[in-house]
């Protein structure tokens, strides 16, 4: 019997002979007995097959809906995106033509009617609208599959009246629009050539009418009111260290700086201009606001650097970057930006971080690969090939396991060459390539533990451990359709590049967070060493707890993290008044963040803004020589209510105290 | 996606892709068993069946699909669906056409290996996954007695055999029962 069934086995994955397929063949047909033995055998273990392929199919319609539904929500994505886009745009070409247009307003509607049609006494409108539909949980989404979506915001957008005569004339070609009572409404993608033929129109009218300006006054009433920068000197031949009055600590190493204009490399005294902004009141005072685009900061401090020899002004060579330290420890995941100012709004962006994967960290497919060879014999242990369905990065969509694998070493790589601190490679004056062998696992939970490396040095394995522990949740790997703990092994190769002036690297901001007990060590004795060295005294234990970030950009740097609130968004725009262009800031208790807004007509608009938060709106203005300060606390809703800050005339050591009293929110 | 995309992903062994490709073909398969007194759960469960079948053919070196695969697809639910309501009449069982033939004979076949795959199900779970092991993944014997800590290959291949004659003998049992 059993050597019958190592036959039958054998014929059916077709590992016979020829002859010994035809003899088998053969005897089927004669052999009635042998013939119902190996039916009942094939039947069990087409029977078998069916589990398999149920399970497949059962996934093929999951990503057949996920991906159904994945179109849905880009298709919303992209709408909203020309939104935004068309909506910024519209704005700057307003504050442009430096003149006020009754007509155009924004106003939100948080309702499910749809076609809702507009209250006003101006005949016809463009109505642009679209849903704004979110995930829920974006964790649990990516976890199980399933989806729980929001949808409950329809934003309408006017853009200025037309007659349906004016519409058509506008935009000949489009027929895509519904007139609705007093209402056109157009689809969304039209919004930008509105938007041209809106601008072109303001600028026929601009003639008519007188150009004011915005708000100049508060401009340089600001400009009067900002903070003293702290000037320090130093050789810049040699590598520096300066603590600063609010605790800010920087390291500048030797020969960092070039003449801006020149390109030349500076040498001998270099005075660094560094203002510190921690308090709720100096950046209030310098109208400083935390806002990356559309997305809400959370700082952790902020500072101005500037960088003179003899009044000319100096910039970092490239490689070269500073250190700083900020004060602030409590805040985790903080990252370093960049500010721009535009249009008098600060705007804070994550440096480019791509250079570094290219010039530092190298990792083929070949040098990373998943493990294949790993078995651990207990049942929750799986090993990768054996999986049914491999763990999933976040960042990556649902395929089938090769892609998935594929994408989950790729995305492990690029989070290695993004958190891990070279200088510890630098330190170790390491010749050519290194190589660090990780494993971890990842649990049934998606969670990653274990983590093991090795390496020849200590520093590196500790170093990759510490980023590895950084590694965010994953989906959980699949057998037999039960989550299980799964093992990843791969190796890290470190490689130093040439010397620093044959390469065009730019390194910037990489975040060093030192939680892990072993690396602080590891780093006290770093610290230590440099002790001993320079006999520096002030580093304290506390340095360890606090934020070192890099920076290879002088000018205005942030130390913040995205909100990533999951709250609803609203878009606020609230009438406030007597306001009269005073500069009108919001501030988020809970969050440290102040958001900016964008005067038109009585209206300030701040962009999406997390609803149900506390927040202070607070207003400055100037008129001739008279400062006003108006101060409201309120709850975020949505409002059509005027809202009536109490603007009051205040002396310019009232207005600095009033705001003083303000730090403790912050 | 074209049928022979879809062709290639089973050539090239993308299976999941392929299946989530004909995924596509649902609502229409749907609407024809909701309109014939079936329920969303019953569609789903025949557009499975379908799915299987159609696989199973695709893996025979002499099957050769004549039509498109919502054509295929659709008959085949169509049967599948009659047979689960016993709703053939003499008559039409008379009039198939050779194509329709093999389409039935595929539908019986699988409602065979359907009970066999109730018959494992039965198993231990240790059981099925040394039976799957061995069957699907055609790991050998080597890599499940390590994997599954038997002492031996031989002490995993003599398991294998009492686990196949478990399923045999639940499988009988079924089919005494429904036959009699």
């Amino acid at each position: 019997m059993e050597k019958d069934i190592d036959l039958i086995n054998a014929y059916l994955s077709n590992s016979l002979s020829e002859t010994e397929r035809l003899a088998f063949e053969n005897r089927l047909k004669i052999d009635a007995t042998f013939y119902e033995f190996f039916d009942e055998h094939q039947t069990i273990i087409k029977g078998i097959e069916r589990v398999e392929l149920l399970e497949e199919i059962k996934t093929s319609k999951n990503n057949y809906l996920i991906s159904k539904w994945l179109k849905y929500i880009g298709g919303f994505a992209l709408l909203i995106i020309i939104l935004i886009v068309a909506y910024s745009l519209f704005f700057s070409a307003q504050s442009e033509e430096k003149q006020s247009d009754n007509s155009t307003s924004f106003e939100f509607v948080k309702d499910s009617a749809v076609n809702e049609t507009l209250v006003d006494s101006i005949p016809k409108y463009i109505v642009v609208k679209y849903h704004l539909e979110y995930i829920l949980d974006e964790e649990l989404t990516s976890r199980f599959g399933g989806v729980e979506t929001m949808r409950d915001t329809i934003i309408k957008e006017m853009f200025g009246p037309y007659t349906i005569e004016e519409f058509k004339l506008a935009f000949p070609e489009n027929d895509d629009f519904k007139m609705e009572n007093d209402t056109i409404f157009v689809n969304p993608n039209l919004l930008i050539e509105i938007e041209k033929a809106q601008q072109k129109v303001q600028k026929e009218n601009k003639a008519d009418k007188v150009a004011k300006p915005v708000s100049k006054n508060t401009e340089s009433f600001f400009n009067s009111t900002k903070k003293e920068a702290q000037i320090v000197s130093f050789n810049s031949g040699e590598d520096y260290k300066v603590t600063l009055k609010e605790g800010t600590k920087i390291s500048i190493p030797a020969n960092a700086f070039i003449n801006s204009k020149t390109q030349k490399e500076v040498t001998g005294n270099v005075s660094l201009e560094v203002t510190e902004y921690y308090k709720l009141s100096d950046i209030l005072l310098a109208d400083l606001s935390t806002k990356s685009y559309d997305q809400i900061l959370e700082t952790g401090g902020m500072l101005y650097i500037e960088a003179k020899k003899n009044n000319s002004n100096l910039k970092l060579k490239p490689g070269k970057e500073l250190e700083i330290v900020f004060n602030n420890k409590e805040k985790k995941d903080m990252q370093l930006f960049n500010g721009l100012k535009t249009d008098g709004v600060m705007n804070w962006i994550l440096p480019e971080s791509t250079e570094i994967i290219k010039g530092q960290f190298k990792s083929t497919s070949q040098e990373v690969s998943l493990s294949s060879e790993y078995y651990e014999n207990t049942d929750s242990y799986s090993n990768f090939e054996l999986l049914d369905v491999v763990p999933r990065h976040p960042n990556c969509e649902p395929g089938d396991n090769e892609q998935l694998k594929q994408c989950f070493n790729e995305e492990i790589t690029k989070f290695v060459a993004r958190k891990f601190n070279y200088e510890i490679g630098e330190r170790l004056n390491l010749a050519t390539k290194e190589n660090i062998y990780v494993s971890f696992e990842i649990d049934r939970r998606g969670n990653i533990g274990k983590i093991e490396a090795r390496s020849q040095y200590d520093a590196l394995a500790k170093e990759a451990i510490r980023v590895l522990e950084l590694f965010p949740k994953v989906v959980p790997g699949k057998k037999n359709s039960r989550y299980v703990t799964v093992k990843y092994r791969f190796p890290i190769a470190y490689r130093i590049l040439g010397s620093e002036n044959s390469t065009s690297v730019i390194r910037t901001s990489r975040m060093i967070v030192q939680q892990d007990s072993a690396l602080i060590i590891g780093n006290k004795r770093e610290v230590q060493k440099e002790i001993e060295e320079k006999s520096i005294s002030e580093i304290s234990k506390s340095d360890l707890e606090r934020y070192t970030l890099l920076t290879t950009q002088l000018g205005w740097i942030n130390c913040d993290r995205f909100t990533n609130s999951r709250k609803n968004k609203i878009r606020y725009n609230i009438n406030i008044s007597n306001a009269e262009d005073a500069n009108v800031k919001l501030i988020f208790k809970s969050i440290s963040s102040i958001l900016p807004s964008r005067a038109s007509n009585g209206f300030y608009n701040f962009g999406l803004v997390p609803v149900n938060e506390e927040a202070i709106l607070l207003g400055i203005k100037k008129k001739g020589d008279k400062i006003f300060l108006g101060l409201k606390e309120l709850r975020i809703r949505e409002t059509s209510e005027e809202q009536d800050i109490g603007f009051k005339e205040v002396t310019l050591s009232e207005l600095k105290k009033e705001l003083k009293k303000l730090n403790s929110n912050f | 996606m074209s049928d022979d995309k879809i062709m290639a992903l089973f050539k090239n062994g993308k299976r999941e892709k392929a299946f989530k490709e004909l995924y596509k073909l649902y609502p229409r398969i749907e609407k024809l068993i909701l309109s014939n007194n079936g329920t969303k759960a019953d569609a789903n469960d025949v557009f499975q069946e379908a799915l299987i079948i159609l696989n199973r053919n695709l893996e025979k070196s002499d099957f050769k699909l004549t039509s498109s695969f919502y054509t295929y697809l659709y008959s085949v639910s169509r049967f599948v669906w009659k047979d689960t309501q016993r709703k053939f009449t003499k008559q039409e069982l008379h009039n198939l056409q050779s194509e329709e033939v093999s389409i039935f004979d595929a539908v019986l076949e699988e409602q065979k290996y359907k009970s066999a795959e109730k018959a494992f199900r039965e198993l231990g779970e240790r059981c099925q996954q040394l039976l799957q092991w061995f069957y699907v993944k055609k790991m050998t014997f080597k890599v499940i007695a390590e994997q599954m800590r038997f002492k031996s290959e031989k002490v995993a291949k003599n398991q294998k055999y009492k686990c196949m004659q478990k399923a045999k003998d639940i499988y009988r049992t079924q089919s005494k029962t429904v036959q009699s």
